[in-house]
């Protein structure tokens, strides 16, 4: 009888040890899969955001100034350690690393931009953009944009462009071009003042057509998918998740936070991270 | 009287020097290629899920060569073959990361010494083993293949390109577009699913399978359905239309530009792609196969001065380094030294009959899934003959998503009979590169390019004496 005891007791003391275990891997294995998160948002940043500080101070509503950094994405870890200290060990992350900056100035309805993406060869690629909307609706009304390639000075050239009776008309020293539009047309970078005043959150897909440095990429629908928990630098983040479809463009997620600063946007390989927010 | 004379004799004069030098002007060209493009993947060809106005304007005002072929399905083995006009067992890089001997001429300093261009590259380069800058003025570049990261970069610099271009003499511009090829980073090759599981929120935009998905070598799979394989290549396509939408927005914009500029009716344009994609053909993605989904792609020509007659040619299959023939004809210039096998196109284009075109075409892979192999296409039939041994045959009328395999039939076996033949009229027009030739500082992997030419030797060897 005592033995058979001793048996039963050793017996469960080996089974409660097993299930421990199995609980320990689980929670070992859910951390690293990050459960807070919607991967298919910040996919392919997880190399960067473990070092991402959001800007805490500010807001995009009217005038402010802002500066994004850009981060690629080129591949994921494979679970060997990297030569690259930067890279994690894990298996599955993204790896990341800064490429380009864009500065965005906002003064009501009008913008300023001018984003550099950064070339291996130091053949960087730079747009500078002035744009004037609507007043109050943030439609494109008129823009200017400059571009060049840094140091080559054969590749720079300035278009003019306006947007009325849903005719787009697009003007260089050479040249000409005119594009019907199907929907309103919306300045890419105009998006964010729009997702800052909370307007989008909602169940109704919002419809555009998209100005990005003179092109138009009709059809555009930015859906509401709600919270998120993002792992951030120092702990986690929950941030508003707006996804952007549409012709020409990969999903495109703009993430903001509850005063609305749109803290981070991700593409595929090319993604925006805030680090600067100053209001005029 | 005498001077009445000599007055009409120096006219005469005049007008034979304009006439011979209108005879003489050379057109500006532009070279836009892709990377990664499947050759269905337009809307003009009638494709119903992408839209690719940019591209469907050079289809409306060009001609389009449907039964064109990449010399080798991979990136730097097929760049190096439109660039020096030889294939790639000539040419000595036969395999990503090989590279380029030091001493072959390319397209760049060809048209420079040759026809005294202009010559000047943004994007994409990916010859490995040549520095571009020898050949031509670098006005964007950026020493990687990154799509969504460049490719507006690469349209802005060549739109800056024609907007300040005042030079008397003609240029020659390539214009290097990465994606489609950006696909790699969402899936597969390289790593990272990325957004994968935004799929379910796009459900209703997913495009359906090809019909060939579970069909692969000429025989059905053998496989149970696999949702989650189907619903991962309808995101990968879905994705992949989305990078090739991209880049059309570039390429329009360049193209735009151009048909709006001084240099519209004076400027012959050329487009086409390093090597297709599986995008779910044969239930695969990437490149390296020789079937048509990775070996065949797109080629639109649109000669000075337009057509607008938006032309299709299936009658006459034709190869990537028909492409620099091509090139080198409307540029007035010599062909590069040694090329054997391209044909110049321009006659086709012209409206010309043309009774030596190629009765069949020879591609060649060396590296990639199945290993070493090369595709033989005549008007109707391939065969793709692997070094293994392996054979496959198909009827590409009447089987064009290639299911069948007929080797094993009487009819391919007469097909295979008449390819082999083929194979071995093509080997006697090339010289096989070998790397002894190699100079010490031009290659940096030459243990790798010599077991790959090996392979080839012994391969083309064996054809030769015991077919």
């Amino acid at each position: 009888m005592k033995k058979n005891y001793t048996k039963a007791v050793f017996t469960g003391l080996l089974l409660l040890a097993f299930i421990t275990n199995m609980n320990a891997q689980e929670y070992k294995r859910n951390a690293k899969d990050n459960r807070y998160t919607s991967p298919a948002a910040i996919e392919p940043i997880t190399g960067y955001l473990p070092s991402f500080s959001p800007v805490m101070e500010g807001g995009m509503k009217d005038s402010f100034y802002a500066r994004y950094e850009l981060v690629r994405h080129y591949g994921q870890t494979f679970g060997a350690k990297s030569k690259n200290k930067k890279q994690s060990n894990e298996k599955g992350v993204s790896i990341n690393e800064i490429s380009g900056s864009l500065k965005l100035q906002v003064f009501e309805d009008k913008f300023s931009a001018t984003e550099m993406r950064n070339a291996k060869d130091e053949l960087h690629g730079i747009v500078k953009l002035k744009l004037n909307n609507k007043a109050e609706s943030l439609l494109v009304e008129n823009w200017e944009m400059e571009s060049f390639v840094k140091g080559v000075p054969e590749t720079r050239f300035i278009e003019n462009g306006s947007w009325e009776n849903d005719l787009l008309i697009v003007k260089s020293k050479n040249t000409k071009k005119k594009q019907h539009t199907e929907n309103r047309l919306i300045a890419n970078w105009s998006l964010l003042s729009i997702l800052s005043s909370g307007k989008l959150r909602t169940s109704d897909a919002f419809v555009f057509d998209m100005l990005e440095n003179s092109i138009c990429f009709p059809n555009q629908r930015i859906m509401y998918e709600g919270v998120i928990e993002v792992p951030i630098s120092g702990g986690t983040m929950k941030l508003d998740s707006y996804a952007q479809i549409g012709w020409g463009r990969v999903p495109t997620h703009y993430l903001v936070d509850s005063d609305g600063r749109v803290q981070l946007i991700t593409g595929e390989t090319v993604s925006w991270a805030l680090k600067e927010l100053i209001n005029s | 009287m005498k001077i009445k004379k000599i007055l009409l004799f120096a006219i005469c004069i005049l007008f034979v020097t304009a006439v011979f030098a209108q005879s003489e002007e050379r057109p500006n060209i532009i070279f836009i290629h892709v990377d990664q493009m499947h050759w269905q993947a337009v809307s003009a060809y009638g494709n119903k899920y992408v839209k690719t106005p940019g591209i469907d304007k050079m289809v409306k005002d060009g001609y389009s060569f449907r039964t064109h072929y990449s010399a080798n399905p991979v990136c730097s083995p097929a760049r190096a073959s439109w660039f020096t006009g030889r294939v790639t067992s000539e040419h000595g890089l036969a395999i990503n990361g090989h590279r380029l001997p030091s001493d072959l001429p390319d397209l760049g300093s060809w048209l420079k010494d040759n026809g005294d261009y202009v010559t000047a590259a943004a994007g994409k380069w990916h010859v490995t083993g040549r520095d571009q800058s020898d050949g031509f003025k670098l006005i964007s570049t950026y020493g990687e293949s990154k799509g969504e990261l460049f490719d507006a970069q690469t349209a802005r610099a060549c739109v800056g390109f024609l907007e300040n271009y005042a030079g008397d003499k003609p240029f020659f511009l390539t214009a290097g577009f990465v994606n489609p090829h950006d696909c790699c980073y969402t899936s597969g090759a390289q790593g990272g699913e990325a957004k994968f599981e935004f799929a379910n929120q796009i459900k209703r935009d997913l495009p359906p399978l090809p019909e060939n998905f579970w069909s692969y070598k000429g025989k059905s799979r053998n496989e149970k359905a696999n949702k989650e394989k189907e619903d991962y290549f309808k995101f990968y396509i879905y994705m992949y239309y989305k990078y090739m939408e991209m880049v059309d927005a570039e390429v329009g914009r360049l193209y735009d530009a151009l048909m709006s500029s001084k240099f519209k009716d004076n400027t012959m344009v050329i487009f086409s792609s390093d090597h297709g994609d599986g995008l779910g053909f044969h239930g695969w993605s990437s490149k390296s196969k020789m079937e048509d989904e990775a070996w065949r792609v797109p080629l639109i020509i649109v000669p000075p001065g337009k057509m607008q007659n938006e032309s299709e040619d299936w009658d006459h299959p034709s190869i990537g380094v028909d492409l620099t023939a091509t090139i080198c004809d409307y540029a007035k210039v010599p062909l590069l030294p040694k090329m054997t096998i391209g044909k110049s196109l321009k006659p086709i284009v012209e409206g010309q009959e043309v009774d030596d075109w190629h009765t069949y075409i020879v591609g060649e892979s060396w590296q990639g899934n199945g290993g070493a192999k090369v595709g033989i296409r005549d008007k109707q039939y391939k065969s793709i003959i692997y070094v293994s041994g392996k054979v496959l045959v198909y009827d590409m009328i009447n089987d064009p998503l290639e299911t069948k395999d007929l080797a094993n039939y009487k009819t391919g076996e007469k097909v295979l009979k008449r390819h082999k033949k083929y194979l071995k009229d093509y080997l006697d027009k090339i010289t096989i590169y070998t790397p002894s030739e190699e100079k010490s500082n031009s290659t940096k992997k030459p243990k790798k390019t010599k077991k790959v030419f090996k392979t080839i030797n012994e391969f083309y060897n064996q054809v030769k004496t015991e077919w």
